[in-house]
Protein backbone atom coordinates (compact mmCIF):
# COMPACT_ATOMS: atom_id res chain seq x y z
CA UNK A 1 0.00 0.00 0.00
CA UNK A 2 1.51 3.34 -1.21
CA UNK A 3 1.82 6.08 1.56
CA UNK A 4 0.34 9.27 1.72
CA UNK A 5 3.44 11.15 0.34
CA UNK A 6 3.48 8.98 -2.85
CA UNK A 7 -0.44 9.74 -3.30
CA UNK A 8 0.00 13.53 -2.81
CA UNK A 9 2.78 13.55 -4.97
CA UNK A 10 1.16 11.56 -7.87
CA UNK A 11 -1.96 13.52 -7.48
CA UNK A 12 0.31 16.49 -8.36
CA UNK A 13 1.91 15.28 -11.19
CA UNK A 14 -1.16 13.21 -12.84
CA UNK A 15 -4.75 14.74 -11.78
CA UNK A 16 -4.91 16.74 -14.50
CA UNK A 17 -4.18 14.00 -17.00
CA UNK A 18 -7.08 12.22 -15.58
CA UNK A 19 -9.14 15.12 -15.58
CA UNK A 20 -8.79 15.32 -19.17
CA UNK A 21 -9.37 12.28 -20.15
CA UNK A 22 -12.42 12.13 -17.84
CA UNK A 23 -13.54 15.35 -20.22
CA UNK A 24 -12.59 12.87 -23.62
CA UNK A 25 -14.91 10.40 -22.00
CA UNK A 26 -17.89 11.51 -19.59
CA UNK A 27 -20.26 14.21 -19.47
CA UNK A 28 -21.07 14.40 -16.08
CA UNK A 29 -19.22 15.88 -13.24
CA UNK A 30 -20.56 13.41 -10.38
CA UNK A 31 -18.87 10.33 -13.57
CA UNK A 32 -15.22 12.64 -12.65
CA UNK A 33 -15.36 12.32 -9.05
CA UNK A 34 -16.35 8.53 -9.21
CA UNK A 35 -13.06 8.02 -11.72
CA UNK A 36 -10.77 10.42 -9.86
CA UNK A 37 -11.80 8.13 -6.43
CA UNK A 38 -11.02 5.16 -8.36
CA UNK A 39 -7.62 5.66 -10.52
CA UNK A 40 -6.23 7.25 -7.16
CA UNK A 41 -7.47 4.24 -5.07
CA UNK A 42 -5.88 1.64 -7.45
CA UNK A 43 -2.86 3.71 -7.01
CA UNK A 44 -2.84 3.42 -3.44
CA UNK A 45 -3.39 -0.34 -3.34
CA UNK A 46 -0.63 -1.31 -6.14
CA UNK A 47 2.23 -3.09 -5.23
CA UNK A 48 3.34 -2.03 -8.63
CA UNK A 49 7.15 -0.46 -9.71
CA UNK A 50 7.50 1.75 -12.10
CA UNK A 51 10.49 2.15 -13.34
CA UNK A 52 10.30 5.68 -14.79
CA UNK A 53 7.42 9.13 -14.30
CA UNK A 54 7.16 8.05 -18.18
CA UNK A 55 6.24 4.33 -17.12
CA UNK A 56 3.91 5.75 -13.94
CA UNK A 57 2.26 8.25 -16.33
CA UNK A 58 1.49 5.35 -19.18
CA UNK A 59 -0.17 3.49 -16.06
CA UNK A 60 -2.14 6.15 -14.72
CA UNK A 61 -3.49 7.11 -18.54
CA UNK A 62 -4.41 3.19 -19.39
CA UNK A 63 -6.02 2.71 -15.80
CA UNK A 64 -8.28 6.34 -16.29
CA UNK A 65 -9.22 5.10 -19.80
CA UNK A 66 -10.17 1.93 -19.01
CA UNK A 67 -12.01 2.99 -15.74
CA UNK A 68 -14.34 5.59 -17.99
CA UNK A 69 -14.94 2.94 -20.83
CA UNK A 70 -15.88 0.56 -17.20
CA UNK A 71 -18.67 3.12 -16.18
CA UNK A 72 -19.48 4.31 -19.40
CA UNK A 73 -20.82 0.42 -19.91
CA UNK A 74 -22.29 0.31 -16.80
CA UNK A 75 -25.27 1.07 -15.14
CA UNK A 76 -24.57 3.50 -12.43
CA UNK A 77 -23.64 6.42 -14.50
CA UNK A 78 -24.60 9.94 -12.73
CA UNK A 79 -26.93 12.45 -14.75
CA UNK A 80 -25.62 12.99 -18.51
CA UNK A 81 -25.30 16.38 -19.36
CA UNK A 82 -24.48 18.02 -22.86
CA UNK A 83 -21.27 19.09 -24.13
CA UNK A 84 -21.92 23.05 -22.81
CA UNK A 85 -22.22 21.98 -19.13
CA UNK A 86 -19.15 19.80 -19.73
CA UNK A 87 -17.25 22.39 -20.48
CA UNK A 88 -19.13 24.75 -17.79
CA UNK A 89 -16.34 24.65 -15.17
CA UNK A 90 -13.64 25.93 -18.09
CA UNK A 91 -15.61 28.89 -19.54
CA UNK A 92 -13.97 31.86 -18.17
CA UNK A 93 -10.53 30.28 -19.81
CA UNK A 94 -12.40 28.70 -22.94
CA UNK A 95 -12.58 31.77 -26.08
CA UNK A 96 -14.42 30.45 -29.33
CA UNK A 97 -11.40 29.15 -30.96
CA UNK A 98 -10.53 26.42 -27.67
CA UNK A 99 -14.43 25.98 -27.31
CA UNK A 100 -14.72 24.96 -31.13
CA UNK A 101 -11.69 22.69 -30.96
CA UNK A 102 -12.67 20.77 -28.05
CA UNK A 103 -16.60 20.25 -29.23
CA UNK A 104 -15.22 19.50 -32.34
CA UNK A 105 -12.61 16.37 -30.57
CA UNK A 106 -15.66 15.16 -27.61
CA UNK A 107 -18.22 14.85 -31.04
CA UNK A 108 -16.17 12.40 -32.56
CA UNK A 109 -16.59 9.08 -32.19
CA UNK A 110 -15.32 7.63 -28.93
CA UNK A 111 -12.60 5.23 -30.70
CA UNK A 112 -10.98 8.24 -32.20
CA UNK A 113 -11.06 10.41 -28.95
CA UNK A 114 -8.27 8.93 -26.96
CA UNK A 115 -5.91 8.47 -29.56
CA UNK A 116 -6.08 11.98 -30.74
CA UNK A 117 -5.68 13.45 -27.09
CA UNK A 118 -3.27 11.21 -26.64
CA UNK A 119 -1.16 12.09 -30.22
CA UNK A 120 -1.61 15.58 -30.27
CA UNK A 121 -1.91 16.60 -26.61
CA UNK A 122 0.44 13.94 -25.01
CA UNK A 123 2.63 13.89 -27.60
CA UNK A 124 2.79 10.05 -27.49
CA UNK A 125 3.58 8.04 -31.22
CA UNK A 126 1.10 5.28 -32.28
CA UNK A 127 3.75 2.55 -31.07
CA UNK A 128 3.33 3.92 -27.35
CA UNK A 129 -0.35 4.57 -27.63
CA UNK A 130 -0.96 0.55 -29.44
CA UNK A 131 1.06 -0.14 -25.81
CA UNK A 132 -0.98 1.69 -23.52
CA UNK A 133 -4.65 1.07 -25.57
CA UNK A 134 -2.97 -2.46 -26.03
CA UNK A 135 -3.99 -2.10 -29.69
CA UNK A 136 -2.48 -3.03 -32.77
CA UNK A 137 0.01 -0.35 -33.75
CA UNK A 138 -1.82 -0.90 -37.68
CA UNK A 139 -4.83 0.14 -35.92
CA UNK A 140 -3.66 3.10 -34.27
CA UNK A 141 -2.72 4.54 -36.90
CA UNK A 142 -5.92 3.86 -39.11
CA UNK A 143 -7.62 5.36 -36.19
CA UNK A 144 -5.26 8.53 -35.83
CA UNK A 145 -5.53 9.59 -39.91
CA UNK A 146 -9.50 8.84 -39.62
CA UNK A 147 -9.82 10.73 -36.28
CA UNK A 148 -7.50 13.28 -38.04
CA UNK A 149 -9.25 13.54 -41.28
CA UNK A 150 -12.73 14.15 -39.51
CA UNK A 151 -11.50 17.10 -37.18
CA UNK A 152 -10.19 18.57 -40.67
CA UNK A 153 -14.10 18.42 -41.99
CA UNK A 154 -15.22 20.00 -38.94
CA UNK A 155 -12.44 22.87 -37.94
CA UNK A 156 -11.37 23.55 -41.63
CA UNK A 157 -8.90 22.24 -43.61
CA UNK A 158 -5.18 22.24 -41.86
CA UNK A 159 -2.86 21.11 -45.09
CA UNK A 160 -1.09 18.16 -43.76
CA UNK A 161 -0.52 20.02 -40.37
CA UNK A 162 0.76 16.98 -37.74
CA UNK B 1 -3.90 20.81 -35.60
CA UNK B 2 -1.67 19.98 -32.84
CA UNK B 3 -1.10 23.19 -31.43
CA UNK B 4 -4.83 24.47 -31.66
CA UNK B 5 -5.91 21.35 -29.69
CA UNK B 6 -3.17 21.59 -27.30
CA UNK B 7 -4.13 24.75 -26.64
CA UNK B 8 -7.70 24.00 -26.53
CA UNK B 9 -6.66 21.66 -23.36
CA UNK B 10 -4.36 23.80 -21.48
CA UNK B 11 -6.94 25.22 -19.63
CA UNK B 12 -8.44 21.94 -18.81
CA UNK B 13 -6.60 21.23 -15.24
CA UNK B 14 -8.42 18.91 -12.19
CA UNK B 15 -10.09 21.50 -9.79
CA UNK B 16 -8.65 22.21 -6.47
CA UNK B 17 -11.75 21.24 -4.60
CA UNK B 18 -11.90 17.70 -7.09
CA UNK B 19 -8.26 16.57 -5.67
CA UNK B 20 -9.08 17.70 -2.60
CA UNK B 21 -12.51 15.68 -2.23
CA UNK B 22 -10.97 13.01 -4.03
CA UNK B 23 -7.66 12.59 -1.37
CA UNK B 24 -10.69 12.35 1.47
CA UNK B 25 -12.58 10.14 0.07
CA UNK B 26 -9.86 7.59 -0.45
CA UNK B 27 -8.60 8.42 3.67
CA UNK B 28 -12.36 7.59 4.52
CA UNK B 29 -12.56 4.36 2.49
CA UNK B 30 -8.67 2.87 3.57
CA UNK B 31 -9.88 2.37 6.80
CA UNK B 32 -12.77 0.33 7.03
CA UNK B 33 -10.82 -1.82 4.35
CA UNK B 34 -7.73 -2.60 6.58
CA UNK B 35 -10.53 -3.07 9.74
CA UNK B 36 -12.22 -5.82 7.54
CA UNK B 37 -8.78 -7.44 6.50
CA UNK B 38 -7.40 -6.82 10.04
CA UNK B 39 -10.60 -8.97 11.61
CA UNK B 40 -10.43 -11.28 8.45
CA UNK B 41 -6.99 -12.43 8.45
CA UNK B 42 -6.60 -12.15 11.97
CA UNK B 43 -4.07 -14.52 12.62
CA UNK B 44 -2.32 -12.89 9.78
CA UNK B 45 -2.50 -9.65 11.31
CA UNK B 46 -1.15 -10.75 14.80
CA UNK B 47 1.87 -12.60 13.39
CA UNK B 48 2.70 -9.36 11.42
CA UNK B 49 1.84 -6.55 14.47
CA UNK B 50 4.13 -9.10 16.49
CA UNK B 51 6.73 -8.61 13.53
CA UNK B 52 6.50 -4.63 13.54
CA UNK B 53 6.82 -4.51 17.27
CA UNK B 54 10.56 -5.96 17.09
CA UNK B 55 10.75 -3.78 14.62
CA UNK B 56 10.42 -6.35 11.68
CA UNK B 57 8.25 -3.95 9.19
CA UNK B 58 11.51 -2.76 7.08
CA UNK B 59 12.42 -6.96 7.49
CA UNK B 60 9.59 -7.91 5.89
CA UNK B 61 9.58 -4.90 3.00
CA UNK B 62 12.96 -5.90 2.53
CA UNK B 63 13.13 -7.85 -1.12
CA UNK B 64 15.61 -10.75 -0.54
CA UNK B 65 15.41 -12.70 -3.16
CA UNK B 66 13.82 -12.75 -6.82
CA UNK B 67 11.48 -14.93 -8.77
CA UNK B 68 11.84 -14.00 -12.72
CA UNK B 69 9.34 -15.76 -14.78
CA UNK B 70 9.53 -15.50 -18.11
CA UNK B 71 7.31 -16.67 -21.09
CA UNK B 72 6.91 -13.39 -22.71
CA UNK B 73 5.49 -12.20 -21.19
CA UNK B 74 7.92 -11.40 -18.23
CA UNK B 75 7.14 -10.24 -15.05
CA UNK B 76 9.87 -10.48 -11.46
CA UNK B 77 8.05 -11.47 -8.26
CA UNK B 78 10.27 -9.20 -5.59
CA UNK B 79 10.25 -11.44 -2.20
CA UNK B 80 10.86 -10.79 1.19
CA UNK B 81 13.03 -13.32 3.65
CA UNK B 82 9.53 -14.63 4.68
CA UNK B 83 9.16 -16.34 0.60
CA UNK B 84 6.09 -13.85 0.27
CA UNK B 85 5.73 -11.05 -2.20
CA UNK B 86 5.83 -7.67 -1.60
CA UNK B 87 6.17 -5.87 -5.12
CA UNK B 88 6.00 -6.97 -8.65
CA UNK B 89 7.31 -5.87 -12.01
CA UNK B 90 6.17 -6.11 -15.57
CA UNK B 91 7.98 -5.97 -18.94
CA UNK B 92 5.17 -5.49 -20.64
CA UNK B 93 2.53 -3.07 -20.24
CA UNK B 94 -0.16 -5.24 -21.41
CA UNK B 95 -0.03 -7.79 -18.66
CA UNK B 96 -0.36 -5.20 -15.76
CA UNK B 97 -3.96 -5.32 -15.72
CA UNK B 98 -4.09 -9.55 -15.62
CA UNK B 99 -1.19 -9.26 -12.71
CA UNK B 100 -2.75 -6.06 -10.96
CA UNK B 101 -6.21 -8.60 -10.97
CA UNK B 102 -4.08 -11.59 -8.75
CA UNK B 103 -3.55 -9.20 -5.96
CA UNK B 104 -0.02 -11.01 -5.52
CA UNK B 105 1.31 -8.88 -2.91
CA UNK B 106 1.88 -10.66 0.53
CA UNK B 107 1.45 -14.22 -1.46
CA UNK B 108 3.61 -16.77 -0.53
CA UNK B 109 5.71 -17.62 -3.30
CA UNK B 110 4.16 -20.98 -4.54
CA UNK B 111 0.93 -19.63 -4.60
CA UNK B 112 2.03 -16.48 -6.17
CA UNK B 113 3.66 -18.56 -9.04
CA UNK B 114 1.09 -20.80 -9.62
CA UNK B 115 -1.89 -17.92 -9.70
CA UNK B 116 0.32 -16.09 -12.28
CA UNK B 117 0.59 -19.58 -14.50
CA UNK B 118 -2.73 -20.16 -14.03
CA UNK B 119 -3.91 -16.38 -15.67
CA UNK B 120 -4.32 -14.91 -18.74
CA UNK B 121 -0.55 -14.32 -18.25
CA UNK B 122 0.47 -17.02 -20.91
CA UNK B 123 -1.46 -16.49 -23.83
CA UNK B 124 -2.73 -19.44 -25.50
CA UNK B 125 -0.41 -20.57 -28.66
CA UNK B 126 -3.06 -22.84 -30.48
CA UNK B 127 -1.62 -26.51 -29.62
CA UNK B 128 1.10 -25.32 -28.69
CA UNK B 129 2.18 -26.15 -24.72
CA UNK B 130 3.44 -23.03 -23.28
CA UNK B 131 6.95 -22.83 -22.23
CA UNK B 132 7.57 -20.93 -18.84
CA UNK B 133 11.48 -20.18 -17.51
CA UNK B 134 11.57 -19.80 -13.77
CA UNK B 135 14.75 -18.44 -12.73
CA UNK B 136 15.27 -17.64 -8.77
CA UNK B 137 18.05 -15.14 -7.63
CA UNK B 138 18.43 -15.35 -3.64
CA UNK B 139 20.58 -14.27 -1.26
CA UNK B 140 20.92 -17.14 0.53
CA UNK B 141 22.04 -19.94 -1.24
CA UNK B 142 20.18 -22.42 0.44
CA UNK B 143 16.51 -20.55 0.43
CA UNK B 144 17.62 -20.54 -3.66
CA UNK B 145 17.74 -23.93 -3.36
CA UNK B 146 14.95 -25.03 -1.87
CA UNK B 147 12.33 -23.06 -3.87
CA UNK B 148 14.17 -24.39 -6.86
CA UNK B 149 13.18 -27.87 -5.57
CA UNK B 150 9.36 -26.90 -4.77
CA UNK B 151 8.85 -24.91 -7.86
CA UNK B 152 10.96 -27.98 -9.86
CA UNK B 153 8.42 -30.62 -7.79
CA UNK B 154 5.78 -28.80 -8.04
CA UNK B 155 5.81 -28.54 -11.76
CA UNK B 156 7.29 -31.53 -12.93
CA UNK B 157 3.65 -33.69 -13.11
CA UNK B 158 2.58 -30.48 -14.73
CA UNK B 159 1.06 -31.85 -18.66
CA UNK B 160 0.31 -28.49 -19.55
CA UNK B 161 3.46 -26.73 -19.41
CA UNK B 162 6.73 -27.06 -20.70
CA UNK B 163 8.97 -25.62 -17.05
CA UNK B 164 12.42 -24.97 -16.89
CA UNK B 165 14.38 -23.61 -13.74
CA UNK B 166 17.16 -22.17 -13.11
CA UNK B 167 19.22 -19.82 -11.09
CA UNK B 168 20.00 -16.24 -11.46
CA UNK B 169 22.63 -13.95 -9.68
CA UNK B 170 21.49 -10.76 -8.15
CA UNK B 171 24.55 -9.37 -9.26
CA UNK B 172 23.18 -8.92 -13.03
CA UNK B 173 19.90 -7.53 -11.79
CA UNK B 174 20.70 -4.00 -12.29
CA UNK B 175 21.80 -4.46 -15.88
CA UNK B 176 19.07 -6.63 -16.94
CA UNK B 177 16.78 -3.72 -15.99
CA UNK B 178 18.88 -1.37 -17.94
CA UNK B 179 18.11 -3.22 -21.17
CA UNK B 180 14.68 -3.03 -19.95
CA UNK B 181 14.78 -6.99 -19.39
CA UNK B 182 14.22 -9.44 -16.84
CA UNK B 183 16.76 -10.94 -14.62
CA UNK B 184 15.64 -14.38 -16.32
CA UNK B 185 15.82 -13.59 -19.46
CA UNK B 186 18.89 -11.58 -19.38
CA UNK B 187 20.43 -14.35 -17.67
CA UNK B 188 19.40 -16.46 -20.59
CA UNK B 189 21.13 -14.58 -22.56
CA UNK B 190 24.35 -14.56 -20.44
CA UNK B 191 24.06 -18.51 -20.94
CA UNK B 192 23.47 -18.55 -24.23
CA UNK B 193 27.07 -16.34 -24.52
CA UNK B 194 28.87 -18.59 -22.35
CA UNK B 195 27.91 -21.66 -24.97
CA UNK B 196 29.15 -19.41 -27.87
CA UNK B 197 26.63 -18.19 -29.42
CA UNK B 198 27.14 -14.83 -30.99
CA UNK B 199 24.38 -12.75 -30.43
CA UNK B 200 23.39 -9.13 -28.85
CA UNK B 201 21.11 -8.00 -25.82
CA UNK B 202 18.80 -6.50 -28.48
CA UNK B 203 18.12 -9.14 -30.18
CA UNK B 204 17.52 -11.44 -27.41
CA UNK B 205 15.08 -8.64 -25.98
CA UNK B 206 12.91 -9.28 -29.26
CA UNK B 207 13.23 -12.90 -28.98
CA UNK B 208 10.74 -15.60 -27.50
CA UNK B 209 11.94 -17.58 -24.10
CA UNK B 210 10.96 -20.77 -26.77
CA UNK B 211 13.99 -19.53 -29.21
CA UNK B 212 16.13 -18.82 -26.57
CA UNK B 213 15.50 -22.41 -25.05
CA UNK B 214 15.88 -23.81 -28.54
CA UNK B 215 19.16 -22.29 -29.12
CA UNK B 216 20.34 -23.07 -26.26
CA UNK B 217 19.73 -26.78 -26.92
CA UNK B 218 21.55 -26.62 -29.91
CA UNK B 219 24.43 -25.00 -28.83
CA UNK B 220 25.03 -27.72 -25.86
CA UNK B 221 24.02 -30.46 -28.18
CA UNK B 222 20.92 -31.47 -25.99
CA UNK B 223 17.69 -32.73 -27.63
CA UNK B 224 14.16 -31.37 -26.82
CA UNK B 225 14.33 -33.54 -23.51
CA UNK B 226 12.12 -33.79 -20.44
CA UNK B 227 9.63 -30.78 -19.76
CA UNK B 228 11.73 -29.54 -16.39
CA UNK B 229 15.32 -29.35 -16.74
CA UNK B 230 17.43 -27.39 -14.74
CA UNK B 231 20.18 -25.53 -16.35
CA UNK B 232 23.13 -23.30 -14.67
CA UNK B 233 22.26 -19.87 -14.89
CA UNK B 234 24.09 -16.95 -14.20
Amino acid sequence: MRSDQQLSTAMERYADTVRRICLVHLKSEADTEDIFQEVFMKYVLSSQEFESEEHEKAWFIRVSINACKDLIKSFFRKNVVGLEEVMEPYKDALNDERREVLEALLSLPKHYRDIIYLHYYEGYPATEIAKILNKNVNTVYTLLSRGRESLKETLGGEGNEE
Amino acid sequence: MKSRIQDAFEPIKAEESLKRKTLAKIEKRHRPVARKLQRRLAFAMVMLLAVMSFGGYRVYNTPVDIISIDINPSVELNLNRFERVISWKSFEPQSESILEGLSLRHQNYEDAVGNILKSGFIESRGSEIPYVHLSIASGSERRQERMMQTLEQKYTADSELLVDCSDASMENLGEAHRYGMSLGKYSSFLSLKEEGEEITVEEVKDMEMREIRERMQERSGGGEGSPQRRQKGK
